[in-house]
């Protein structure tokens, strides 16, 4: 199975996170992961721009807790064996009544019919129960879309470059950081003298051989 | 899970674009050079602004990449940048790009008046201050915006 991505790009229109990223946000699974710090608030601000989405998440968590709030309890043990015991003796006095009279005979297998399909619903129940409130804070049983992306034998995931963004850093620092994207990657590249236009000026203009440039003199010396 | 997929599927590919948010902000990077009279050191990121700066002013011999900084700005706000010895510039970016795909930008170095210009993306304008430090290096900047449009 392709694992689904929470990479931005793969997003519906380029620059929009993909709804497995969506998904993974609403089920909490960005919580509590330095790892995915930067993705997380990178993904709140583009929420924050996007009312329609922010409702649909608001919506999503008030279906949620409604869920959780009105989901029946589970039958405790002794409940389980009230009930099969009860199942159990009235099948037994069924089987026990006499056959001869048809009245009776159908009237019996009635109550089996009718304890058989309560106990179905039981454990219908049960079922979903089980299934559905098997964790507080995962109630859903599907893997997490993050479950795909992580191996679980990596206990310090590293964050991708694409995923964090570096805003500041010192010259000397850069070195130190082999993973992000910096303000500058590699070489300066300068603006050409028709790439660059000034207006309301009154630092001095210098026109180099490839490049303009703003120079403040501070000594006679200079151009 | 399945159906909060489906609910965000639809509503990722139906919304409207947001009117202000990240897609209408501009990125400045700016780089905090060092340039002196001493020793023949040139980061190499530097190159090409060392290049140019020493055919008008071949005395300076020696630059140092100090910081950079990316700040996100949308059009009319203003932010600040330090600098070194707690000298600050501030940029304020004018307008996005434009018809002719260029950014304009208002640039205050310290001590100085503001420089507006207009500027393509992705290519770094060099000025250089009146501001000194103490051990005499000269205090350069680079300013370079992005994104302009494809």
């Amino acid at each position: 199975m392709t694992p689904p991505s929470h990479d931005w790009s793969h997003g519906a229109a380029g620059g929009e996170p993909g709804p497995e990223l969506l998904a993974a946000y609403l089920d909490g699974e960005l919580e509590g992961r330095d790892d995915l710090a930067a993705l997380r608030a990178r993904l709140e601000d583009w929420i924050a721009c996007h009312p329609e989405v922010r409702d649909e998440i608001q919506r999503q968590r008030r279906l949620r807790r409604l869920w959780e709030q009105t989901a029946p309890e589970e039958p405790t043990a002794a409940q389980w064996r009230a009930a099969l015991s009860s199942i159990l003796s009235l099948a037994s006095a069924g089987r026990a009544r006499a056959p001869e009279a048809p009245f009776a005979e159908t009237k019996g297998k009635a109550y089996v019919q009718t304890l058989g399909l309560v106990a179905a619903c039981l454990a219908c129940v049960v079922l979903l129960s089980a299934t559905f409130l098997s964790s507080p804070t995962q109630p859903w049983s599907v893997p997490s879309a993050l479950d795909f992306y992580l191996p679980e034998d990596d206990p310090f995931p590293v964050a991708r470059s694409q995923e964090v963004e570096v805003l500041q850093v010192a010259g000397a620092d850069t070195g130190s950081l082999p993973i992000g994207r910096l303000p500058v990657q590699g070489e300066l590249e300068l603006v050409g003298h028709d790439d660059v236009a000034f207006s309301e000026s009154n630092a001095r203009v210098i026109f180099g051989v490839n490049s303009p440039m703003a120079w403040e003199r501070l000594r006679d010396n200079e151009p | 899970m399945l159906l909060v997929l489906l609910a965000f599927s639809g509503l990722v590919a139906t919304r409207p674009a947001p009117a202000r948010c990240p897609e209408d902000k501009v990125k400045v990077t700016l780089v905090v050079i060092l340039a002196t009279e001493q020793g023949n050191f040139v980061d190499k990121r530097l190159r090409k602004v060392a290049e140019e700066i020493q055919k008008i002013h071949p005395s300076l011999k020696s630059f140092h990449l100090k910081k950079m900084t990316d700040h996100s700005l949308t059009p009319g706000e203003k932010s600040v940048f330090p600098l070194v010895d707690a000298q600050k510039a501030s940029i304020v970016v004018k307008h996005g790009a434009d018809k002719s795909n260029k950014v304009c930008l208002a640039v205050t170095p310290p001590g100085q008046d503001e420089i507006v210009y207009s500027t393509v993306c992705g290519k770094f304008l060099p000025i250089v201050t009146k501001y000194e430090t103490k051990n005499q290096e000269r205090l350069i900047l680079a300013v370079m915006v992005q994104p302009c449009k494809e």
